[in-house]
């Protein structure tokens, strides 16, 4: 087995009456561009400021680089860099000077190696005042300061929010050259295309805890695959989502059914088969469709009585409608399913 | 300006409890006060009291010059230049926040992109502001009458904080236009503030007392200074002076021209841009910019405190500059005043009837608060720094208590920076007039270590327990103890545990011939268990980033 360069247990913190943790299990292995995706609000900044000795956690473990993060924090900053998602400079400084501060104060020399070029492909003024730079530019500085010179652990939190598609290139670019010469990424993102692009495992935080966790193929292979096709209305088929317009049909099959509904189809003489494999938006916006409704009946709760109708109301049919009324028997619950998998991936 | 009105209301919800605050401070100050000096002071006394102030120069560049031995003129001259001049810092700091502030933060943009007009958030700033000056000097007023001042007195008080207040509200706006940050606008505003003061204390200083030293007719620079066109409107003064509102009309005009000024800036100025615009600067950070010996970032908050820490040697030079001009003036104008003589020889047992000494002691009160504010703001910056870089700064090999140590240490160095560019610039300014008082300033300097020491170990203690109300408290304790100190002798005895409370308190006499260190010590012990205890917090506690 690899080496792991993060590693949480049962990772906890408490923000007096918040539980913005709850025994988060994060496991990154050495050399992995690992993508933490999360809706709003799950947990990935600050189970990030946990990881940089930011914060200290309530409860848990965790290591980086080997080493205890809140006890260790400055030798780990040695190794590591990092690009925070909102970055605010200092007003009086100009972007090139900002640069090598921070270069300087992760203990390296300036300019850094790889200062000029990234500067170039960046497209970045560095003689401008900090105050005058926009949200993207400020980006690209906290970018260069973190790849102008070499670190073992790359960790961004949504590095890329305020960038262009063409800035966006650049940074996949240096993603990848840091990956290729062995170093670790932990990259928070909300960009799933990106993540797709860019990294070889994931994990997917919800109110603080991982609830997927492996390799994207993992993933997928958990999840169901949509399949289309011309023919007959499937009977008997442990089958989820299904919809049919005349002889149109559209289902989703979970990856273990897939044998059987492929033979079932064969034998039908099904036409126009086509079989879509999950993407990591599917995958995702299952967790975000799992956090409105858990947020709903939190905010049911809260409210109590008086609004309990209203928000019945208005997050009833859409959020879930589609599985209640179609799924037959056979399909488990999506969060049944999610659990499982869950499991699994650890 | 459609959306003025939305704006007017959000401006004053926002400002709820500044408005509460400044409102305890000016009113409640001026009430306990007056409560105070009214019982315990008799027609007598008061007379004693007025008699000291004449005779004091160096009193009266602090507090203002006398108009009469009467409770509501006493009250007027012991109080009346701070009140003016925290009516000026609330407005200086309301107009810059609410102006570049938000322009800082980002609002400003959120707001115009609303169907507002492009005047409504000046007016709207201007109307808020009026209205909040409007509840203070209200409050004030009312205090007055309900304590049984004269009416006509009373009102002509209000009208002068309220003239301060409106003018003080047009340089803060100018300033948010003018500089590029709200720190600079903040710092710029109030170095004209500080001006005033200084410009009325002088007028005073060099005031022509009259014979039975009751009143003083203050010097020229008087009218320099829209504090002291509101001290000239006398008031509450006695016969045969009288009440005169019409100093109070200097104010109309400089109210025209600044807003005139202002509106012209608006109308050419665009969102975010100011007049001292920001240049291009160096593509590439100095290696001492980046230095950061033992994970203290010395160079990057060095780089960031050094504006400040200028602006505030400049200041100590300043008044360094005043006390060596003025110190000789005083004393020729005693030695030509026998009545003024006399009351310096029986007040002498203080002070050794040394009145330059007394007078230079006076002012390096004020220079101890200066060099105090100058450590103590360098240390606060942290807290500011925390929260919008911290994320930065932290995640490299920069250490929590280097970083509160690279604060505590460069704002030590402002602290004392401060004080000797007082020593230097006084002895100097001294020195040429052939007067030899090198080892009493520096004395005088000496006795005020302590204070700043105690300055510094409170910024950095609520840095580190109490990072979300750091920004006023810090300031509160400096000034609010600084006036316990000066006021609460006024209250009489039963306030002698007040006074005790504060710092100021327990600084040795540099003009004794044997000082009383005991205090000192104290005061320094104090701060080195505070520095201790903040500086384990910081360390413990989460980042606020």
């Amino acid at each position: 087995m690899a080496d792991r360069v993060i590693e949480t247990s049962g990772l906890d913190k408490r923000f007096g009456r918040v539980q913005a943790l709850d025994g988060l299990d994060l496991v990154v292995e050495q050399g992995a561009v690992h993508g933490f995706l999360g809706p709003n609000g799950a947990g990935k900044s600050t189970t990030i400021r946990v990881l940089l000795g930011m914060l200290r956690a309530s409860g848990g473990e965790a290591r980086v680089l080997g080493m205890d993060p809140w006890r260790d924090a400055v030798a780990i900053h040695r190794r590591a860099a990092y690009v925070p998602g909102d970055v605010t400079l200092w007003p009086g400084l100009t972007g090139g000077e900002a640069i090598d501060t921070i270069t300087r104060l992760r203990g390296h020399r300036a300019p850094a190696s790889d200062r000029a070029r990234l500067i170039e492909a960046f497209d970045l003024d560095p003689r401008r005042r900090s105050k005058t730079y926009s949200k993207g530019n400020r980006q690209k500085i906290a970018l260069i300061a973190a790849f102008a010179s070499e670190a073992d652990l790359y960790i961004l939190d949504e590095p890329t929010s305020g960038l262009d598609p063409l800035m966006e290139s650049v940074f996949q670019a240096e993603i990848r050259r840091v990956a290729d010469r062995g170093a670790t990424v932990l990259l928070s993102s909300h960009i799933l295309s990106e993540v797709e692009r860019l990294c070889s495992t994931v994990s997917i935080i919800r109110d603080g805890r991982i609830v997927e966790a492996g390799t994207l193929e993992q993933l997928r292979h958990l999840h169901h695959t949509v399949v289309a096709y011309r023919g007959p209305a499937p009977e008997g088929l442990p089958l989820a989502d299904v919809s049919v317009d005349g002889e149109h049909v559209r289902a989703s099959v979970a990856a273990e059914h897939m044998p059987e509904v492929l033979r079932w189809l064969g034998d039908r003489g099904a036409q126009a088969v086509t079989l879509t494999p999950p993407s990591l938006e599917e995958l995702f916006l299952r967790h975000y469709g799992d956090e409105a409704r858990v947020d709903s009946a939190r905010a049911e709760r809260a409210k109590g009585q008086r609004h309990a109708d209203e928000t019945g109301l208005a997050d009833g049919p859409d959020a879930d409608g589609s599985e209640a009324a179609d799924a037959p028997a056979v399909a488990p619950s999506s969060a049944d399913v999610d659990d499982v998998h869950g499991r699994h991936a650890r | 300006m459609t959306g003025t009105g939305l704006l007017l209301v959000a401006a004053l919800r926002r400002d709820r409890l500044h408005v509460v605050l400044w409102v305890l401070a000016v009113a409640g100050m001026w009430s306990a006060v007056l409560g105070g000096l009214g019982a315990a002071f008799d027609e007598e006394s008061r007379r004693g009291l007025v008699a000291l102030l004449a005779a004091q120069p160096g009193l009266m560049l602090l507090r203002g010059a006398p108009a009469g031995t009467g409770l509501g003129a006493v009250m007027f001259v012991s109080t009346f230049a701070y009140l003016a001049v925290m009516v000026a810092f609330m407005m200086t700091f309301f107009a810059v926040r609410h102006s570049r502030g938000d322009e800082d933060a980002g609002r400003a943009e959120l707001v115009r992109g609303t169907a507002v007009g492009r005047w409504a958030p000046l007016v709207s700033t201007l109307l808020a502001g009026a209205i909040e000056l409007a509840v203070v000097c209200g409050v004030t007023l009312a205090a007055s009458l309900a304590l049984g001042l004269d009416a006509l007195g009373s009102a002509l008080m209000a009208a002068a904080l309220a003239g301060v207040g409106v003018v003080a509200m047009l340089v803060g706006l100018l300033a948010g236009q003018v500089f590029p940050t709200s720190r600079a606008a903040n710092g710029a505003a109030s170095i004209v503030v500080g001006l005033w003061f200084f410009v009325r204390g002088i007028g005073d200083a060099l005031g022509e007392p009259s014979a039975d030293l009751t009143r003083v007719e203050s010097a020229w620079p008087i009218w320099l200074s829209p504090i002291g066109w509101g001290a000239q409107a006398h008031p509450f003064a006695d016969e045969p002076w009288e009440p005169d509102g019409t100093p109070l009309l200097l104010f109309v005009p400089a109210v025209l021209l600044l807003g005139a000024l202002v509106v012209a800036l608006e109308a050419r100025r665009e969102l975010g841009r100011s007049l001292l615009a920001e240049r291009r600067g160096r593509g590439a950070g100095t290696a001492l910019l980046g230095w950061h010996p033992g994970g203290a970032p010395l160079g990057l908050t060095g780089r960031l405190q050094r504006a400040a820490s200028l602006a505030w040697l400049v200041v100590g030079a300043g008044i360094g500059a005043i006390a060596g001009r003025l110190a000789p003036v005083i004393s020729e104008a005693l030695a030509e005043n026998p009545a003024l003589g006399r009351i310096v020889e029986t007040l002498g047992a203080e002070g050794g009837g040394d009145t330059e000494g007394l007078f230079l002691t006076a002012l390096a009160g004020v220079i101890g608060v200066v060099a105090s504010a100058a450590g103590m703001q360098a240390v606060l910056r942290l807290r500011h720094e925390e929260q919008a870089h911290g994320e930065l700064v932290l995640a490299t090999t920069v250490r929590r208590t280097g970083w509160l140590g690279s604060h505590l240490l460069l704002g030590a160095l402002a602290s004392l920076a401060v004080l000797a560019a007082f020593t230097i610039v006084t002895g100097a300014s001294l020195a040429a007039g052939g007067e030899e008082r090198w080892e009493q300033l520096w004395r005088i300097a000496l006795t005020h270590l302590p204070l700043v020491a105690v300055y510094l170990a409170v910024g950095a203690a609520l840095v580190a327990f109490l990072p979300s109300t750091v920004a006023w408290l810090g300031w509160v304790l400096l000034i609010g103890l600084l006036l316990v100190g000066d006021f609460a002798p006024l209250l009489g005895e039963a306030w002698e545990w007040l006074e005790n409370l504060s710092p100021f308190h327990w600084l040795a006499n540099p003009l004794a011939d044997d000082p009383d260190w005991t205090g000192s010590w104290w005061l320094l012990a104090i701060a080195a268990a505070l520095l201790a205890a903040a500086a384990a917090r910081f360390r413990a506690r989460d980042a606020l980033v």
